[in-house]
């Protein structure tokens, strides 16, 4: 009669994930003025709405992390998020052999399986943490996208100001905040 | 009364290939031949005497027929030395030869022969030499007949396809499947030939070309994955900026006839951006989805370009010498015209935009296919 042996093999798999997702997309500065000025015009919006300015760059990250990056004179937005975490898995598996002589070469090749599930579920993990990251990235891009055209609405119309200052008197202004219209009378 | 005639007899594998040489040229369904590209089989290694004899009476007569089939037969006017000349296809200019080389016959001998079903274990196509223009339209034939079957794969991968610029024009679809034209392969060189010697070509193929390129857009929204909208958007893009600037070298730009008609035909119903992205609106990291998204555009955003020369056109006086071409790039723009253009631009911002990716009714976009064309 046989006898067989039992294996038994555990491994740890301890990894630290990051995961990162972004996009890019172009805001359109009209050329009403110097593209220096514009930018200028565009980072006083943008500070309003608690950007920070950097040079050439204003940039926001708020609370969850997210962070969007203005190229004041390029008009790149840019919206990144970025996630970490320590994923730690622990499994063990469990096999049988008749011969002795198997039992190291079984051993190995049980091993071997167990690191290559473990290594599948880190992926996993790291998919999911990163399908976290988009979702939470989506629900926010239409509020930022908003933001950034009302701020480049308010940066052209202060734009169309000066420019309207510099051909001659302004006599008067009309505003309507919920159209975006503007019209400015000016005196040359 | 007629006297009996005793029947043409061929080899067995030789009437394989003039079956599959009748299907190219449209004289049986490509149903009735998929079995033989698909599966492999033995050839001999020459063809006799009476199936060469077969095969030559099949091209001669199938040829021109088919040209005519897929669009020749439509009135339609084209430049020529900088006139315009209207009719059909055989009405604007005398008969144009079309000569078959070996090409062609080591063409149809590989489709009886090879597994197309199979792509991993189907030798590509191999032939030495340059095919000519004739041997080009037999390749786009079997582009169409391979991916009727369903069985294009091997053609993708072999070079003999990817170097023809007649078989990109047409299928970039089906030869992007891999990767996007490498320089090599689309050459500037080989388009300009294609222009000057094979215009008559792509006069004859203005309609089946565009039916091609909406098949390619129509089918963006059940592209599921990322990486494959991204080679498709890719190869388009590629191959309209090479034609459109070999056009403009040889001052034949009513040859991109075909693109404005495809996209007027598109954007008339002022489709949402969801009907190019529906398959991707929420698949993978935003990243990806973003670069997918903007391949999706690619003939969107290649009308800038007889854009630009529509804006050229419109100031060509009428005591110039452009104006009778001027005057037919502003006749095919019309199919497009300002406000589809203001459309493609908007759909191509949209595609652009942030909020692109925040997509709350997938089903919701108006589909401009609900009318069955051609």
């Amino acid at each position: 009669m046989s006898r067989s042996y039992r294996i038994s093999v555990s491994e740890t798999l301890r990894r630290h994930v990051k995961v990162e997702d972004g996009v890019q997309t172009q805001v359109e500065l009209l050329a009403i003025l110097p593209v220096q000025r514009m930018a200028e015009l565009l980072a006083a919006e943008l500070e309003q709405l608690g950007f920070e300015r950097d040079g050439q760059l204003a940039r926001r990250t708020d609370e969850d992390g997210t962070e969007v990056t203005v190229d004041l004179e390029q008009g790149t937005v840019t919206v990144r998020l970025a996630a970490e975490a320590d994923v730690e898995l622990e499994r063990k598996r469990t096999g049988s052999v008749y011969d002795r002589k198997q039992q190291a070469g079984a051993e190995q090749q049980l091993r071997r399986q167990l690191r290559e599930d473990l290594e599948r579920q880190a992926d996993a993990r790291q998919e999911e943490l990163r399908e976290e990251v988009t979702q939470q990235l989506e629900r926010k891009l239409r509020d930022i996208q908003q933001a950034i055209d009302k701020a480049v609405n308010r940066a052209s119309a202060s734009a169309l100001k000066e420019k309207a200052a510099q051909l001659g008197e302004i006599e008067e202004i009309s505003e309507d905040t919920e159209t975006g219209s503007l019209t400015i009378r000016v005196r040359v | 009364m007629t006297a009996w005639k005793e029947p043409l007899r061929v080899a067995q594998s030789e009437a394989d290939l003039l079956t599959v040489a009748r299907a190219m040229v449209g004289g049986m369904s490509a149903e009735a031949v998929e079995p033989l590209l698909r599966q492999e089989r033995p050839m001999a290694r020459k063809l006799g005497p009476t199936a060469m004899g077969l095969l030559k009476q099949t091209l001669a007569r199938g040829v021109a027929l088919e040209l005519g089939r897929r669009g020749g037969w439509r009135p339609s006017r084209h430049l020529r030395q900088g006139e315009v000349v209207a009719g059909r296809m055989w009405q604007r200019q005398p008969p144009q030869p079309l000569a078959f080389s070996p090409w062609s016959i080591a063409l149809l001998r590989w489709l009886v022969a090879s597994p197309l079903a199979v792509t991993t274990t189907c030798q590509p196509l191999s032939v030495k030499g340059a095919p000519t223009i004739a041997d080009q339209l037999m390749m786009y034939l079997a582009c169409d007949l391979a991916l009727r079957c369903d069985c294009g794969g091997p053609l993708a991968a072999s070079l003999a396809f990817r170097q023809s610029p007649l078989c990109w024009i047409g299928f970039p679809d089906l030869l992007g499947r891999g990767q996007p034209p490498e320089p090599d392969e689309l050459t500037g060189e080989a388009l300009d030939l294609l222009v000057q010697q094979g215009a008559f070509l792509l006069e004859a193929l203005q309609q089946d070309l565009c039916r091609r390129w909406i098949e390619q857009e129509r089918a963006k929204r059940d592209v599921v994955k990322l990486e494959r909208m991204v080679a498709l958007g890719q190869c388009q893009r590629a191959v309209l900026e090479r034609l459109a600037a070999a056009l403009e070298r040889s001052d034949r730009r009513d040859l991109l006839g075909f693109a404005l008609e495809a996209a007027g035909w598109l954007l008339r119903h002022r489709p949402g951006p969801i009907y190019w992205i529906r398959g991707i609106a929420q698949v993978g990291a935003l990243s990806a989805r973003q670069r997918a998204f903007r391949e999706a555009a690619a003939l969107l955003e290649a009308l800038q370009i007889p854009a630009r020369w529509v804006e050229e056109a419109q100031g060509v006086r009428f005591f110039d010498d452009e104006y009778a071409a001027s005057q037919l790039l502003l006749a095919q723009w019309e199919q497009v015209g300002a406000e589809g253009l203001a459309h493609a631009q908007q759909l191509v911002q949209q595609i652009r935009a942030l909020d692109a990716f925040v997509i709350e009714q997938v089903d919701g976009a108006a589909a401009p296919d609900q009318e069955v064309r051609q």
